[in-house]
């Protein structure tokens, strides 16, 4: 797992899991149609986001295909992070 | 070989005249006979729901024993009480006038959305009004998330993505005046003796567009079975004023005017009707899209926003949850 994913998951985990299985979220499933996040999670996801990576995303970014799976949420930041270090794991590449 | 009809505007038609004997039917045997309260009291804003619920309880219990609250404060448009006076005289009911504005300036209403407002607007201050919006659900895909757009005094906008905590604070001191207006309402009904009426219609029930404990608490809710399209059809048979038949529907909260779908829903009220109606009867997204003149694929959006807002209110509508049954008392 990349350091990316790992905030990511600890976030929701934190914010929306509770004391549900964190581990059984897959990188693709669904957040809303699971249910775990709701649309105010998703104004929580979106300011942890720009908070986090310093980044802003304008409205017209804010896509279920941009931000609606763990995956599609590492994909949407590295597109939008010049330089991406995906991982301190030695398992894991380095993106440039 | 089976004969499909086509969706149309026409699913929403009824017998007014039917409708409005078993409402009132309904709201006698409720108040005199359940509850045993002597008449009803509801609060009116001058809208086609209040109007029509006043005229359905006056019918119902007789014009003498229903009781129409004003309640207006500091945001509420100019012609709200005008209206609401001009459907209470109709009826022949008699009114109160209870101006919420020091109340809710007492328990910081306008001071604690103004402080949320100001932390995304920060120059947001005295003379400024605000309203926050949604973007639109059939434009997009994006996300619905609210922005707030702020008016100077010399009448310039400016526009910022409300953060959660502004949100929910901005939500927060404006469920304030709902509120409030449901404390008058139960003063003026335990006083008299009255139960009290809600007012919200189908969509607004089943969408969860109301305040836990202000607009969403009553005792009865005698349109609350109905589409709005078929509110409006009530309001013609009972031969409400015209000007309030003609009102747009706003949500009258917020010190900028606000339509209800810039506000939560998707489209036009009767449209809305026609896809809540089409949701229920498990109508295809083809159908409705032919009927609406949307594609298909902002008819499935909208459908979408209708699941996630049964979902995400579900909580409004549950009454106290108690860890362990109390049976006793539920046999009286």
């Amino acid at each position: 797992m990349t350091e990316m994913q790992r905030e990511i998951r600890q976030f929701i985990a934190d914010n929306f899991i509770f004391d549900q299985d964190l581990q059984a979220l897959s990188g693709s499933e669904s957040l809303t149609q699971t249910g775990v996040i709701d649309s105010m999670g998703v104004l929580e996801l979106i300011m942890f986001l720009e908070e986090t990576y310093s980044i802003k995303i304008p409205d017209e970014e804010t896509l279920p295909e941009n931000l609606d799976t763990i995956d599609n949420i590492v994909r949407y930041l590295q597109g939008k992070l010049p330089l991406v270090e995906e991982s301190h794991d030695n398992s894991d590449q380095v993106v440039i | 070989m089976t004969t499909q009809t086509k969706l149309s505007f026409d699913v929403l038609k009824i017998d007014a005249e039917q409708v409005v004997t078993e409402i009132a039917a309904a709201i006698r045997e409720l108040v005199l006979h359940k509850f045993r309260k002597k008449g009803v009291v509801l609060g009116l804003s001058g809208g086609i729901d209040s109007s029509v619920t006043a005229a359905l309880c006056a019918r119902a219990l007789g014009k003498e024993r229903v009781l129409g609250l004003l309640m207006p404060e500091a945001d509420s448009e100019e012609d709200t009480v005008k209206l609401s006076y001009l459907a209470a005289d109709k009826l022949g009911i008699k009114t109160v006038l209870e101006d919420i504005t020091p109340l809710l300036d007492a328990a910081g209403c306008y001071r604690r959305r103004d402080e949320a407002m100001r932390s995304v607007v920060p120059e947001y201050g005295p003379g400024w009004k605000a309203k926050i919006v949604l973007p639109s659900l059939v434009a997009s895909d994006s996300y619905r998330i609210f922005s707030v757009v702020a008016q100077s005094p010399s009448g310039e906008q400016v526009s910022a993505r409300l953060t959660p905590s502004a949100y929910l604070q901005v939500v927060a001191a404006t469920s304030f005046k709902q509120r409030s207006r449901k404390m008058m309402e139960y003063y003026h009904a335990d006083r008299l003796n009255y139960a009290v009426a809600g007012t919200p219609n189908r969509l607004e029930y089943d969408q969860g567009f109301f305040v836990k404990n202000g607009d969403g608490a009553a005792d009865i809710k005698p349109i609350a079975h109905l589409y709005k399209t078929q509110v409006y059809q009530l309001a013609e048979f009972l031969e409400l004023p015209e000007e309030i038949r003609n009102r747009p529907p706003t949500t009258d909260t917020y010190s900028l005017p606000q339509s209800q779908e810039e506000f939560y829903f998707s489209l036009p009220y009767n449209k809305m009707d026609l896809c809540l109606y089409a949701r229920n009867q498990d109508i295809p997204a083809a159908d409705i899209s032919v009927a609406l003149g949307l594609s298909e694929a902002q008819v499935e959006r909208v459908l979408h926003d209708i699941d996630s807002k049964r979902k995400a209110t579900r909580y409004l509508h549950l009454p106290p949850q108690l860890v362990a049954e109390v049976t006793e008392i539920q046999s009286y």
